[in-house]
């Protein structure tokens, strides 16, 4: 019996339990809190630090694939295969030998099973040149994936941030953008911090591919940055998520010092003409001309903008209320649930408690503060040349992160002036930053890829 | 030829150069430039697309009446008994939800503060269950 227990035991999670994983439980947790007690974006902050308490923990059957194929993990040469075409192989096996042609990382490396199977087919012979990332073998298994290999599919192939994107479009109202078509010019130049934090990653010792990721913190756009980091820098997406979306509950926090130090109190005070009404037909307009001449300009970003422009003509047509209806709640509500979970889920320990999570941390800050200020800024140039006055209070939300930031420049706008109500001019540069975030994903995107 | 506006972009001078994995500080920053002019390239074309669009639609008639304008269509209408008594906040708050549910062209010739019997009953009932979804201190 006590044999029979000690068996059972081997067979429990216990043993398999690492150092890392106890760290996460405390990373899990601290996000829970911030989640729950704090209300920092709960929404999403939830599902993620749920999603990762489940990757740090030895599950079975949760993450794995249906059929692992073999790809090479680097350039160079097959040196040798230990399994033959036919032969059941076990996850972890070790399949055959690589020997890698980059100066950067020399000698032989192990191939190992990612999963279990029959190798159905060879791809490459021993001494075969091969480059990274290259298939060496399928395999074919039987049992089927498990439940988050599945879910995970829709941050891999990119379905989930555009269908978030369906139900923002759905919820965002852009007339305070058409009634003031100049507040455009914030949310560009707030993604002077995307540019900035770039160059700052760069010269941290991060590729191409990983700063544009890292620098998309700073357009304060959650989905974009889950877009733009699965296209060009899987391995990070997890710090980029949450990094982007913490900073994005910090905004109270982060901005007003910002604001506050780039303005005069008679700045702050300035009061804007009230907005004109806007339309119907301008509205279904501006939803058609933004989605041909977005797209025509950064085709790579066609799935963020068609998607977002969808959901905004069908709330503004007015004869679609029932699919605006779900794009606002239903479907928006369940891709939340499975885009959190999905990038949770990806935050092993292993990937996680690195040097380079807390230099994304850091590099975060520097997109927020740098994105902030671009906005600002860009208030107080245009006030030189214009007539109606701009109060640059409403600069800092071209940051995006709808509708915290607007919300933002409503309260420090109050603070000055506490009849001067500048929500929804401020929410003409919030929703102009979706977009400005939108296009220079959709340039990293389509100039990176030419590498 | 079917070239995009993108392909276009990708053959000025500084974005031409494929991005290397490790660019120089000078090569960054120019790159970075190129994506700056592109953003806000790009939004102001769209301001400039939206000024134009409303002209055209303000030329053909098609433009959202101003509602400030149409206000001042209308004579004041002086506030007498029941209505002048009202608090000016809640006549404010019932003008304003006039104005937004039925438009600009109406007049508030009277307000009847108290409810049937049948209103209270669901007034009662709303704060019934707005009471029932708090805990009892």
């Amino acid at each position: 019996m006590i044999n029979d227990l000690i068996t059972f035991f081997g067979l429990t999670g216990f043993i398999h339990i690492t150092w890392q994983m106890a760290v996460m439980w405390g990373v899990v947790l601290v996000l829970l809190y911030l989640a729950v007690y704090k209300g920092f974006e709960p929404l999403l902050l939830v599902p993620i630090a749920f999603g990762a308490l489940l990757a740090n923990l030895p599950t079975a059957g949760l993450v794995n694939e249906p059929s692992p194929p073999v790809l090479s993990p680097v350039a160079g040469e097959v040196v040798e295969w230990r399994v033959l075409v036919g032969q059941e192989i076990s996850e972890g096996e070790v399949l055959g030998i690589v020997r890698s042609s980059d100066p950067g990382r020399p000698g032989t490396t192990e191939l190992r099973a990612t999963g279990s199977g029959k190798i159905t087919m060879l791809h490459a012979l021993p001494m075969d040149r091969i480059s990274e990332g290259q298939l060496l073998a399928t395999v074919y298994n039987h049992e089927p994936g498990g439940l988050f290999y599945y879910i995970g599919r829709g941050i891999k192939w990119e379905i989930f941030p555009p269908l978030i994107f369906l139900g923002v479009g759905a919820l965002t109202d852009f007339g305070p953008l058409i009634g003031r078509p100049i507040v455009l010019l914030l949310g560009a130049a707030a993604q002077v911090g995307v540019a900035a934090t770039f160059i700052g990653a760069m010269a941290l010792g991060f590729g191409s591919g990983e700063s544009a990721s890292i620098a998309i913190i700073g357009g304060a756009d959650g989905p974009t940055a889950i877009f733009l980091s699965a296209k060009l820098a899987p391995h990070l997406l997890p710090a980029i998520a949450v990094a982007a979306y913490s900073y994005m509950a910090l905004v109270p926090l982060l901005q007003p010092p910002i604001m506050r130090a780039l303005t005069t109190t008679r700045e702050r005070k300035i009061r804007m003409k009230s907005l004109r009404p806007v339309g119907k037909l301008e509205k279904l307009c501006f939803a058609l001309l933004v989605t041909v001449f977005c797209i025509l300009l950064v085709p790579a970003a066609a799935s963020l903008i068609g998607m977002l422009m969808l959901g905004n003509f069908l709330r503004e047509c007015a004869v679609t209320e029932r699919l605006v209806k779900s794009a606002q709640n239903e479907i928006i509500n369940i891709v939340t649930i499975f885009l959190g979970t999905s990038v949770g889920i990806t935050m092993t320990g292993e990937r996680f408690l690195r040097g380079e999570t807390l230099m994304i941390i850091g590099l975060g800050v520097v997109a927020f503060g740098t994105a902030t200020a671009g906005g600002v800024i860009m208030a107080k140039i245009l006030n030189l040349f214009v007539k109606e006055k701009i109060n640059p209070l409403i600069g800092s939300a071209g940051v995006s992160a709808v509708p915290m930031a607007a919300r933002v420049s409503q309260i420090e706008g109050m603070r000055a002036d506490p009849n001067n109500h500048l929500l929804m001019h401020a929410m003409g540069p919030n929703v102009a930053g979706v977009i400005g975030t939108a296009i220079i994903a959709g340039y990293y995107i389509a100039t990176i890829a030419l590498r | 030829m079917n070239l995009l506006v993108s392909d276009l972009l990708l053959q000025l001078p500084l974005a031409a150069v494929p991005v290397d994995a490790r660019m120089g500080l000078g090569e960054d920053i120019a790159y970075q430039s190129v994506g700056i002019v592109v953003v806000i390239g790009s939004l102001a074309t769209i301001a400039l697309i939206l000024v134009g669009l409303n002209r055209i639609l303000g030329a053909i008639g098609l433009l959202a009446p101003a509602g400030g304008a149409a206000l001042r269509k209308l004579p004041p209408v002086a506030t007498t008994g029941e209505l002048a008594d009202l608090a000016p906040d809640l006549r404010a708050a019932i003008a304003a939800a006039v104005y937004t549910t039925l438009g600009p062209d109406h007049h508030i010739i009277e307000i009847q503060p108290k409810l049937s019997p049948q209103m209270l009953a669901w007034s009662m009932e709303g704060r019934r269950q707005i009471f029932q979804s708090h805990r009892v201190r």
